[in-house]
């Protein structure tokens, strides 16, 4: 079959040539004719298919030369054209050339030059529009680099090229790109592209053999051989860029890393491995980059096979309610229990809720799966008080998707009611890091399910960033705390410090604690000892069934732990909330005085006047006054305080001793103490102490 | 006729039928609109009334179509009158090229209608 003809347009004012040419060109080409520059123009507007142009020269209306000009400027500036100029007219082929003209020919016309001249400038002007076209589809328009087809031929070329060498690909992209477009607006956020494309340049500039593109949106890819301590090296780089690059906002990349060990896999796939690493960062503070493992695939894999499952799980129950009591850790006895949710899969067995619980926070399921253990565990709570038990609180968790829904109280006070139970059986769970969203909402919503009749608990305690605030701001009931949070490489001295510190912060605010996660008689000791009110753990029971649960507790009286308050509400006015006249009186008394918390047989001070300061020396408030500064208690007196301490609690009463303080010189002085019982909270006794200072051998000296 | 023969008159018939895609046929047709071509006329009146300007544009034109047909005998002299008359031009000088051209020009164009059907 015969290729379609190209046309040809004549520009010759000339009739004779113009036929002349015409006939010349007839044979092989579709000719248009003008007589001069105007009509040329009006010519190239009808017919779309000129693919060469034929100029005379010297032309009267619009010169050759004019025309030549007006063309550059036109939307046909990238038609070929063919200067015909007189004969030996070198200066009219130059100027010609200069205007942008193809090729010359002169008159008279010389027929096989012409024809070949001809073919030559459209197969050349053919040519650069498959370059301009192959530009557009192998480019990036924004930032110049690869776009995604180029990128993966060329690193399969790259690969093939290079068999010796070890790649890597990396994927590369901006948290919260969207975010940031968002807020800086499109200009902005292109300009910011362009930044990365550079960013991305160097390293290949400096990674050569390699290959990089922008595959989409903030989405970049590199191919370069592997050098793990390179790569380390390229990251830390773009993260102190793009610090820099704009302090108002944090940007932060992911790398994701895949060692290329099969170059004849897929090339998309190798870019999927290296996306799937790149997930791997997000979410995890100050991971910037990550390493591909082949369990990433098979993660991705069960997690979709989960979410294709979810929802006829939970239409069909396959989600059961699994109970871990919580103990009185003074009576050693049961009471209440969390509920757990277990996935009592049809194939896969009993799947506990780490392999399912994160997916569906992550694509918001979870709110379903909420409800419906609420919903369980108030059945339960009917069945049992239909059965005459008396059952103490189950608690349930409340995930962060729900704790910001508006419909959250509604739905919660619905369910107590529909099965008509008291709210206060139905204890609320909530997570310590959906406070850190928004404390402003959280205490709203928590004050609301007080109103409701609810008891929260805040669970987790400690895991997040912000907890005192969170204690200070939110009107929490009770503390959970997992002793996880606490193992590690910390030495144990510092973390039973921190544990004591807050059972006895929480002791002030008369805030019950349940430790979680305790495993060990040792544990179990120790929390006991700071005055730790409640456990759950392995140590006591695993979380078991509801039947295993129902037998545990059968005919148990379950019992809270006993508050061991005593004027806890006046002793933490007066210690803790400044009363101006306690703190006058307590200022202005004439001798040395303090507030004393005894417990598990030893002492600290709580708060000192002035007055104790000069006498004993500046120190910290909260001192153990066994060492009152520059001075020891005498060994042999320490016994005698403590039994002072000890007989003054268990009358309520008060308490008269007098001890020796040693300098360092082994000088002695002679202090004169004496208690007064105040009252005390889950943890310690509080005493009055008065105190004077009787003899004072420095001062002999 | 053979090209020798044409070549007597002042045409490279060789030359122009390659010019024109091998065809005797196309080029003696265009041989034969020469005839009626009115450039000629155009130059003589110039000559006549002296216009540099207006001989110049009709002689160059003339020598294009000379050339393009391998009228070769009438180009070269049209090649250098086309050339005296260029710019400012020398009248005085082109009056003496002007009349060879003048000859050749009738004896090519009778040639011509002698030789082509």
């Amino acid at each position: 079959m015969e290729s379609e003809r190209q046309t040809v347009l004549i520009v010759e004012d000339q009739p004779f040539n113009r036929a002349i040419l015409r006939n010349i060109l007839g044979g092989e080409y579709e000719v248009d004719e003008a007589s001069n520059g105007v009509e040329a123009f009006d010519v190239l507007a009808r017919d779309g298919k000129v693919a060469a142009i034929l100029l005379d020269i010297v032309m009267p209306i619009m010169d050759g030369y004019t025309f030549l000009q007006k063309l550059k400027d036109s939307p046909y500036a990238s038609l070929p054209v063919i200067a015909v100029t007189g004969e030996k007219d070198e200066e009219s082929e130059q100027k010609a050339l200069n205007l942008g003209a193809w090729d010359f020919v002169s008159k008279p016309y010389q027929t096989n030059v012409l024809l070949l001249r001809l073919k030559n400038v459209i197969i050349r002007s053919q040519f650069y529009l498959l370059t301009e076209m192959q530009r557009a589809y192998e480019f990036d328009s924004l930032t110049g680099l690869y776009n995604r087809t180029k990128f993966f031929a060329e690193t399969q070329r790259l690969l093939r090229a290079h068999t010796e060498v070890r790649f890597c690909m990396v994927h590369f992209d901006i948290d919260h790109f969207h975010l940031l477009n968002t807020f800086w607006g499109e200009e902005e956020g292109n300009r910011f592209l362009r930044f990365i494309a550079d960013e991305i340049r160097a390293i290949g500039d400096a990674s050569e053999p390699c290959s990089y593109a922008r595959i989409n949106a903030d989405t970049f890819c590199i191919c370069l051989p592997y050098d793990a301590a390179a790569i380390k090296k390229h990251v830390e780089t773009v993260v102190a860029h793009l610090t820099d690059y704009n302090r108002n906002y944090l940007i932060e990349p992911s790398f994701g890393v895949y060692i290329i060990t099969d170059p004849a896999e897929r090339i998309e796939a190798m870019f999927e491995h290296a996306t799937l690493a790149a997930k791997e960062c997000k979410g995890k503070y100050m991971t910037f980059m990550c390493y591909y493992k082949p369990e990433m695939d098979e993660k991705l894999a069960q997690e979709q096979v989960i979410i294709n499952q979810m929802q006829q799980a939970l239409d069909q129950e396959q989600f059961v309610v699994y109970l871990q009591p919580k103990f009185n850790l003074r009576t050693e006895k049961p009471y209440g229990a969390e509920a757990l949710i277990r996935w009592q899969h049809p194939t896969k067995g009993l799947l506990s809720p780490g392999m399912f619980i994160p997916i569906f926070e992550r694509n918001g399921f979870i709110g379903q799966i909420d409800y419906y253990m609420w919903e369980k565990t108030c059945q339960l709570l009917r069945r049992w008080i239909d059965q005459g038990r008396q059952p103490a609180p189950i608690s349930v968790n409340v995930s962060r998707v729900n704790m910001y829904n508006p419909n959250l109280i509604s739905m919660l006070v619905g369910l107590v009611k529909k099965y008509d139970i008291d709210p206060a059986l139905l204890n609320l769970e909530l997570t310590e890091s959906a406070y850190m969203d928004n404390p402003e909402i959280m205490g709203k919503t928590v004050t609301a399910l007080h109103e409701a009749g609810f008891i929260v608990m805040m669970d987790d305690f400690g895991s997040g960033y912000s907890s005192l605030n969170t204690l200070k701001d939110i009107p929490i009931n009770v503390l959970k705390i997992d002793m996880k949070f606490l193992s590690g490489q910390t030495d144990e001295a510092r973390k039973e410090c921190i544990m004591a510190a807050v059972v006895h912060m929480a002791g002030w605010l008369d805030i019950p604690v349940i430790m979680e996660g305790v495993e060990t008689a040792q544990q179990v000791a120790f929390l006991r000892s700071i005055g730790c009110g409640y456990v759950q753990g392995y140590y006591y029971a695993r979380p078991m069934p509801v039947d295993d649960y129902e037998r545990l507790v059968d005919g148990l009286r379950q019992l809270p732990a006993e508050s061991r308050s005593d004027n806890h509400q006046a002793l933490v006015q007066t210690i803790w909330a400044g009363d101006p006249q306690v703190e006058l009186l307590f200022n202005s008394i004439l001798q040395p005085a303090a507030i004393i918390g005894f417990e598990n047989d030893s002492y600290q001070t709580i708060r000192v006047n002035a007055r104790y300061n000069e006498l004993f020396g500046y120190g910290e408030v909260v001192s153990d006054v066994t060492a009152q500064l520059d001075r020891h208690i005498a060994a042999e007196d320490v016994q005698q305080l403590k039994t002072t301490f000890r007989d003054a609690a268990a009358r309520h009463g008060m308490g008269h001793c007098q001890y020796h303080l040693v300098d360092e010189d082994g000088r002695h002085s002679t202090i004169d103490m004496r208690l007064r019982y105040w009252g005390a909270n889950e943890t310690t006794k509080v005493f009055f102490a008065l105190f004077e200072q009787i003899k004072d051998e420095r001062q002999a000296a | 006729m053979d090209d020798g023969q044409w070549l007597t008159g002042g045409i490279d018939h060789r030359q122009g039928v390659e010019r024109f895609v091998g065809s005797t046929q196309l080029y003696e047709k265009f041989l034969k609109e020469f005839l009626n071509d009115p450039t000629y006329g155009q130059l003589d009146a110039a000559m006549a009334a002296g216009d540099v300007q207006a001989a110049f544009m009709a002689g160059h034109t003339l020598k294009g179509v000379a050339g393009n047909l391998s009228l070769n005998r009438l180009y070269d002299l049209l090649v250098v009158l086309v050339d005296a008359l260029r710019g400012q031009g020398d009248m005085a000088k082109a009056r003496e090229l002007y009349p060879p051209v003048q000859a050749e020009y009738e004896s090519v164009t009778r040639f011509i209608a002698d030789s082509v059907r």
